[in-house]
C-alpha cells in the first residue's frame, strides 16, 4: 500500500502534515480519507500522543478555520452551537455563533460532557446544519469533526451510545511512536513548535472539488458484493451481539472510494476495503459479553471475518 | 533441505534407494528371465547420478535416451556398420511392437521392446522415488513393497529371498532413519543440522545394527501354515497319486535314499517310463528291510550278482509256483532319458534287454497290434538279492519282461497263523524294529488285530485301519519327524496325515510289531493309459507322480503277498477263494479294480475344497486372466494419465505459455492472469481465501524476488475492479511468461 503513489495534491497535504506529526502516515491518510468522504473521525487514545497536533496541522494545511472545543461535564449546548444575545443598540437578539461554526473541529474528550451537549454536536455532524432559537444555520463546508476520547478514564464520563457512534465514519487510534520516532519528536520539541510555520497547501474550494471527485470513484459490483458480504457476516458472527447496519456498509464504500482516490485510482480494489473495514466497522459492532470477557476486540472480529471471506478475483 | 541439495547425505540416501531398487532386479535373473542384469544396474546408477546432480530434465532425458539406444543397439541389434546412433532397426522394431500393443498381442512382443519397456519403467521409478524420498521424505511404502515383493517371490518361485530380505531390511532401515531425521529437522525448521554431526548417525547405526542382528539371531517359529504353493497347486491340479522321497519340499520321483522320510513334496509330471502291458499292475524296483525310526535302510550293502541268460526265472521275488498263473505275458518297457533303474512286474520270469515291440496297423488304421518284437537276444543281467533290485550293467532304453501273474488263494493265506516253518534268520530280518519304537505302536497293532486269528486277516485289519477315515491322504502339510519322534508313531498318533510312505511304513511296522514278517517295497503304480488302440495291450505312461511305496507280507508256503495300505490306491493283486457254502460274503475273485481316485476316499472337507477350487481353476480362471490381460492395455494409459495429473504443475505452464503466445489484448490477459494464479497455486503457493490479489502478488514477488507479479496484478486490478474502460493493447506477455516458467520449475 505504501508504495502506491498518492494523488499529487493530497500527497502534498500528507507531506506537509508529516513535517509536524512524526511517523503517523497511516493515521494522516485515514484522516484525509474521512475528510474527503465527508465523514468524521473518532480518535480514541491516551492523552499526549499527538491527536491535537494531527488535527491542527490538517486544518492548517487545508487553509480552513480550525475550532477546538474542550468538552467538560458542565459544557452546555449553547457553548457549542452559539447563543443569541440581546443587542441593546439594535434592540434585537443577535446570534453569536459557537465554536461549531468552523471547517475543522477538534472535539476533545467528547465523552466527558453530558449527552445533551454531545447530541448538539452530533446533530450538526449528521445534518450539516444547526437550529438555534428556531433559526436554522447551515454549517460551513467542508465540515469535518475529529472527536477524541480517552479509553482509560471512565469515571465521570458519558460513553457515546451506539446510535451516535454511527455518525463517525471511522474510528482510529494514534498509538505510541517508535523509539526512533520519539527521539525525533524530542529533537523537534527543542525548537520552536513547527506547527507555527505550517503553510496551507490547498484551499477550501479545491478541497470541495476533490470531495466531489471522490463520489465518482468507481465501485465494481464484485467489490460492493464483497463489502456487503463482510457486513452480513458481522451480523451472523457468533461473538457479535449487534452487527453492522447498511449505513455501515455505505460508510465503508464511501471511505473506500476516498481511500482509492487518495491513492490515485478511480476504482476501488478489495485491498481498500480490507484496509478500512476494521476502522469503519469496529465502532459499529457490539460484542457479546462473553466475547468481551475473553478479551476479543471488535477489530479481531472484523479481521477474522475478512480472512475467511472470499475476495473476488474475477468479474 | 539437506537432502534436496548435493550433500553427502543425499548421496547416501540415493545409494540406499539404488540398492533397494536393485533388489527388485536381482530376482529377475534367478527367475530364468533372459536378462542382462549389468546393463540395467548401470542404467539405474546413471539415473540416480543424474537425479543426484539435478541435471535439467531435457539433459536428463537426452542422456538416458542415449544410453538406452546404445545398449539396445549393442544387445538387440548387433548389426555392425552405420547407424550406431540412429539405428533404423530400433524404430522399425518400435513400430512393430506398438502395433502389437494396440492389437493386444502381448506374447509376440519382441525381447528388445520388452527391454525398452523395462528401461522406461526403471527410469520412471527412479524419478518417482526421487520425488517421494528426497522431496516428500517418505520412503516407508517403498521399503514395505520391496519386502512384500521379495516375500511373494520367495513363496511362489524358486527364488530364495533369505539374504535379499536381510539386505532390504538393512538398507531400508538406514534410509528410513536418515529420511526421518531430516523430516523432523524440516518440521522444526532446523535447516542446517546434519546427521553426521552429533549423535544422530551413531544412534541410527545402533538401532539398525541391534534390530538386524536381533532379527537374524533370535529363534524363529516354524511356519504356522503349510507352504502355500503346493497347497494352491493342489487346488489347481488333480493330485495324481504320486509320492516323494527326501527332505524338505522336494519334487516327487524315485529316489534311492529313504533314510529320512517325511515332509511335503511337489508333484512332477515328468515321464519316466512308457510301458506296453496287458494289465494294470504295480512295478517294483526294490525293497528295504531295516526300519530305523526315521526311514528305511537295507541290512546289507548293495551287491549285484550276475545272472546268466539261461537262468529260468529271475531270482528276486519269491512266490510259490502254484500261486502264479500259467499264462506267460510280455510287457515292453521304454525308459525316459536319464533313468537308470529297472522296473519289473510281479511274477517276472525273464528280462530281455533292448527289446522293442513291433506294431502293425490293421486295414482301417484304427487299431494296432503287437506282432512281435525286435531284440538283442537274452543277455546276462545283474540282481541284488537283498534289495531285490535288477540292473543291466549298462545303459538301456528298452527292455521287455515276461511275467506270470500271481493269484493268491485266500483260504491258503488264512491258514497261516504263526511263524512256524520260517527260517529264524529270515524271520528276524523281516520283523526287525528299532528299540526305541514307542510301545503304543505295538499296543495299537494288538488292539487292531484282536479279532483275527490268522496273518492274512490281521494284515487286512491293519490295511483297512490305515485306509479308514482316521487318516488323510496329504502331500503338502506333512510333518518331518523331529529328533525325538518316530516316523510311524508320529503319523499314527499325531498327524494322521501323509502319503504312501507314511501308510506303507506304518503297516510294515505294525505287522512286524505283532511278529508278522513284512517288508517295504518301492516302485511305481500302473501309470496313466495313454493309448487304448493296441489290441490286447495298453500303453501306459508312468510319470514321477506315480512313484509309490507299499507293503509285502511273507506267508510261509505261499511267499510274498503285496498289500496296499495307502488311502485311495489299489494294487491290482488277485486273490481268490474256493467257494464254500457258508462263506457267501467272499467273492470268487477279489479283484480290486478300482482306479486310484483319492477324492472318493479322502476326508470330506478336503473333497469339498478340491471341488470348489477345481471349478475356479478351470475355464473360469482362464477367462478371468484373459479379461485381465485386456485391461493391461489400459494400465499404462491410466498410469500416464495419473502422472500427467499429478505433475500437471510441471507441464501446464508450458502449455499456457504456448497457448497465449503473442497475445496482448486485455481479454486474453484476464485468462492468462487467472491461469498464472492457478499454476502458482498448484506449484504450492496457495492464496488463502481472505487474501487479496495485491497481497498475494507481494507474496509471490517475495518468493521469486521479482516485482513482476505486482505489476501484472495492478494491471489485472484495473481490468477487474475498474469501470471497464480498458482498451487497446497492453504489454503483459513477457513478465507473465517469466513468471509462468518459474512456476513450472517449482
Amino acid at each position: 500500500m505504501e508504495k502506491e503513489t498518492l494523488y499529487p495534491k493530497l500527497a502534498e497535504i500528507v507531506n506537509n502534515i508529516e513535517t509536524v506529526v512524526v511517523g503517523k502516515r497511516k493515521e494522516i491518510i485515514l484522516s484525509l480519507t474521512a475528510l474527503l468522504a465527508g465523514g468524521h473521525v473518532l480518535l480514541e487514545d491516551v492523552p499526549g500522543v499527538g491527536k491535537t497536533m494531527l488535527v491542527k496541522s490538517l486544518a492548517k494545511s487545508v487553509d480552513t478555520t480550525f475550532k477546538r472545543i474542550q468538552f467538560t461535564p458542565d459544557l452546555l449546548p449553547s457553548d457549542v452551537l452559539g447563543v443569541s444575545i440581546y443587542n441593546p443598540k439594535t434592540m434585537e437578539f443577535e446570534f453569536r455563533p459557537g465554536p461549531i461554526m468552523g471547517n475543522i473541529i477538534l472535539a476533545d474528550e467528547i465523552n466527558r460532557t453530558s449527552p445533551k451537549t454531545q447530541s448538539a454536536l452530533l446533530e450538526g455532524m449528521d445534518e450539516g446544519k444547526i437550529t438555534v432559537d428556531g433559526i436554522t444555520y447551515n454549517l460551513p463546508k467542508p465540515f469535518f469533526v475529529m472527536a477524541t476520547q480517552n479509553p482509560i478514564e471512565y469515571e465521570g464520563t458519558y460513553p457515546l451510545p451506539e446510535a451516535q457512534l454511527d455518525r463517525f465514519l471511522l474510528k482510529m487510534k494514534m498509538g505510541y511512536p517508535s523509539h526512533e520516532e520519539e527521539i525525533d519528536i524530542l529533537t523537534r520539541a527543542q525548537h520552536r513548535p513547527p506547527i507555527e510555520d505550517l503553510q496551507p497547501v490547498i484551499t477550501v474550494n479545491e478541497l470541495i472539488v476533490l470531495q466531489d471527485a471522490v463520489k465518482n470513484v468507481f465501485v465494481d459490483e464484485t467489490v460492493k458484493s464483497y463489502i456487503v458480504s463482510i457486513s452480513e457476516r458481522t451480523r451472523t458472527h457468533g461473538q457479535v451481539y449487534l452487527g453492522v447496519s447498511p449505513r455501515g456498509s455505505i460508510a465503508l464504500m464511501k471511505a473506500a472510494q476516498a481511500y482509492a482516490f487518495i491513492h490515485g485510482r478511480d476504482y476501488v480494489v478489495p485491498d481498500d476495503v480490507q484496509f478500512l473495514a476494521p476502522h469503519v466497522f469496529s465502532h459499529r459492532i457490539i460484542l457479546r459479553s462473553e466475547a468481551k470477557y475473553d478479551g476479543v476486540s471488535p477489530q479481531d472480529v472484523v479481521y477474522s471475518i475478512m480472512t475467511t471471506t472470499r475476495v473476488p478475483i474475477r468479474r | 533441505m539437506i537432502l534436496e541439495r548435493k550433500t553427502l547425505e543425499a548421496l547416501l540416501v540415493h545409494l540406499l534407494v539404488f540398492l533397494l531398487l536393485c533388489e527388485w532386479l536381482y530376482p529377475l535373473k534367478r527367475l530364468a528371465v533372459d536378462i542382462n542384469l549389468p546393463i540395467f544396474i548401470v542404467f539405474l546408477i546413471l539415473c540416480f547420478l543424474l537425479s543426484y546432480f539435478k541435471f535439467p530434465i531435457p539433459a536428463n532425458l537426452l542422456i538416458v535416451s542415449l544410453y538406452i539406444i546404445i545398449m539396445m543397439n549393442f544387445y538387440h541389434f548387433k548389426s555392425p556398420g552405420p547407424g550406431l546412433f540412429w539405428p533404423n532397426e530400433i524404430f522399425a522394431d518400435l513400430f512393430f511392437n506398438l502395433d502389437l500393443l494396440f492389437a493386444q498381442e502381448w506374447f509376440y512382443l519382441t525381447n528388445s521392446f520388452r527391454t525398452l519397456l523395462l528401461f522406461i519403467l526403471l527410469g520412471l521409478t527412479v524419478y518417482l522415488l526421487h520425488y517421494w524420498v528426497m522431496i516428500r521424505k517418505f520412503a516407508f511404502f517403498f521399503v514395505l513393497i520391496t519386502v512384500t515383493y521379495l516375500a511373494i517371490l520367495d513363496t511362489f518361485t524358486p527364488f530364495d529371498a533369505k539374504f535379499a530380505i536381510i539386505r532390504t531390511f538393512l538398507f531400508g532401515l538406514c534410509g528410513l532413519g536418515i529420511i526421518a531425521y531430516y523430516r523432523l529437522a524440516d518440521r522444526e525448521q532446523l535447516f542446517h543440522v546434519r546427521i553426521f554431526q552429533g549423535k544422530g548417525l551413531l544412534l541410527l547405526m545402533g538401532v539398525v545394527f541391534f534390530t538386524t542382528s536381533l532379527g537374524i539371531l533370535v529363534p524363529k517359529a516354524g511356519p504356522k501354515w503349510p507352504d502355500p504353493v503346493p497347497f494352491l497347486k493342489s487346488l489347481n491340479t488333480n493330485p495324481d497319486g504320486g509320492e516323494r522321497r527326501g527332505e524338505g519340499i522336494s519334487y516327487i520321483g524315485y529316489d534311492e535314499d529313504d533314510s529320512y522320510l517325511g515332509g511335503p513334496f511337489l508333484p512332477s509330471d515328468t515321464r519316466v517310463f512308457t510301458v506296453y502291458s496287458r494289465h494294470s499292475q504295480y512295478w517294483r524296483i526294490e525293497t528295504k528291510d531295516v526300519y530305523t525310526g526315521k526311514g528305511w535302510e537295507t541290512s546289507a550293502e548293495e551287491h549285484f550278482v550276475q545272472v546268466e541268460a539261461n537262468e529260468e526265472r529271475i531270482p528276486i521275488y519269491h512266490v510259490e509256483d502254484e500261486f502264479l498263473e500259467s499264462e506267460l505275458y510280455t510287457a515292453f518297457v521304454e525308459v525316459a532319458a536319464g533313468k537308470d533303474h529297472v522296473i519289473y512286474p510281479y511274477g517276472a520270469e525273464d528280462v530281455q534287454l533292448g527289446a522293442t515291440p513291433v506294431l502293425e496297423e490293421n486295414e482301417s488304421g484304427t487299431r494296432r497290434k503287437i506282432t512281435g518284437y525286435l531284440g538283442k537276444g537274452r543277455r546276462p543281467y545283474f540282481v541284488d538279492p537283498v534289495k531285490e533290485k535288477l540292473d543291466f550293467g549298462e545303459d538301456f532304453e528298452n527292455y521287455s519282461m515276461t511275467y506270470r501273474r500271481p493269484s493268491y488263494d485266500i483260504s491258503r493265506l488264512r491258514s497261516v497263523r504263526d511263524a512256524s516253518g520260517i527260517d529264524e534268520n529270515f524271520l528276524q530280518r523281516y520283523t526287525q524294529l528299532p528299540e526305541q519304537l514307542p510301545e503304543r505302536v505295538r499296543e495299537l497293532a494288538v488292539q487292531l488285530t484282536a479279532d483275527s486269528d490268522n496273518w492274512y486277516d490281521r494284515a487286512k485289519d491293519i490295511e483297512m485301519y490305515l485306509q479308514s477315515f482316521e487318516f488323510t491322504y496329504e502331500t503338502e502339510d506333512v510333518a518331518i519327524p523331529g529328533e525325538e519322534d518316530d516316523y510311524v508313531d508320529q503319523f499314527l498318533f499325531e498327524t494322521k496325515k501323509g502319503y504312501c510312505d507314511n501308510f506303507s511304513t506304518s503297516m510294515v511296522v505294525l505287522l512286524r510289531s505283532i511278529g508278522i514278517p513284512a517288508r517295504w517295497v518301492k516302485g511305481y503304480t500302473d501309470g496313466d493309459i495313454i493309448d487304448r488302440t493296441i489290441i490286447d495291450y495298453q500303453l501306459f505312461e508312468i510319470k514321477n507322480n506315480h512313484a509309490h511305496s507299499w507293503v509285502e507280507v511273507y506267508f510261509p508256503g505261499v511267499g510274498w503277498v503285496p498289500f496296499e495300505p495307502t488311502k485311495g490306491f489299489s494294487n491290482y493283486v488277485q486273490f481268490y477263494m474256493e467257494i464254500e457254502t457258508d462263506q457267501t460274503t467272499e467273492q470268487d475273485v477279489v479283484d480290486e479294480w478300482e482306479l486310484p481316485e483319492e477324492h472318493t476316499q479322502q476326508d470330506f472337507n478336503q473333497f469339498e475344497m478340491d471341488e470348489g477350487t477345481d471349478g475356479a481353476s478351470g475355464s473360469g480362471e482362464a477367462s478371468f486372466w484373459n479379461r485381465l490381460a485386456n485391461f493391461l492395455f489400459v494400465i499404462p494409459l491410466l498410469i500416464v494419465a495419473v502422472l500427467l495429473f499429478v505433475f500437471r504443475h510441471k507441464w501446464l505452464p508450458l502449455f499456457y505459455i504456448v497457448k497465449y503466445k503473442n497475445k496482448s489484448d486485455w481479454h486474453t490477459f484476464q485468462k492468462a492472469y487467472l491461469a498464472l494464479v492457478s499454476c502458482l497455486e498448484r506449484a504450492g503457493l496457495q492464496r488463502e481465501t481472505g487474501v487479496t490479489l495485491r497481497d498475494y502478488a507481494r507474496k509471490i514477488d517475495d518468493y521469486f524476488h521479482t516485482e513482476e507479479m505486482t505489476k501484472l496484478t495492478s494491471l489485472y486490478e484495473r481490468l477487474v475492479y475498474g469501470n471497464g474502460s480498458v482498451t487497446g493493447e497492453v504489454d503483459w506477455y513477457d513478465a507473465w511468461e517469466r513468471l509462468m516458467r518459474r512456476t513450472g520449475r517449482e
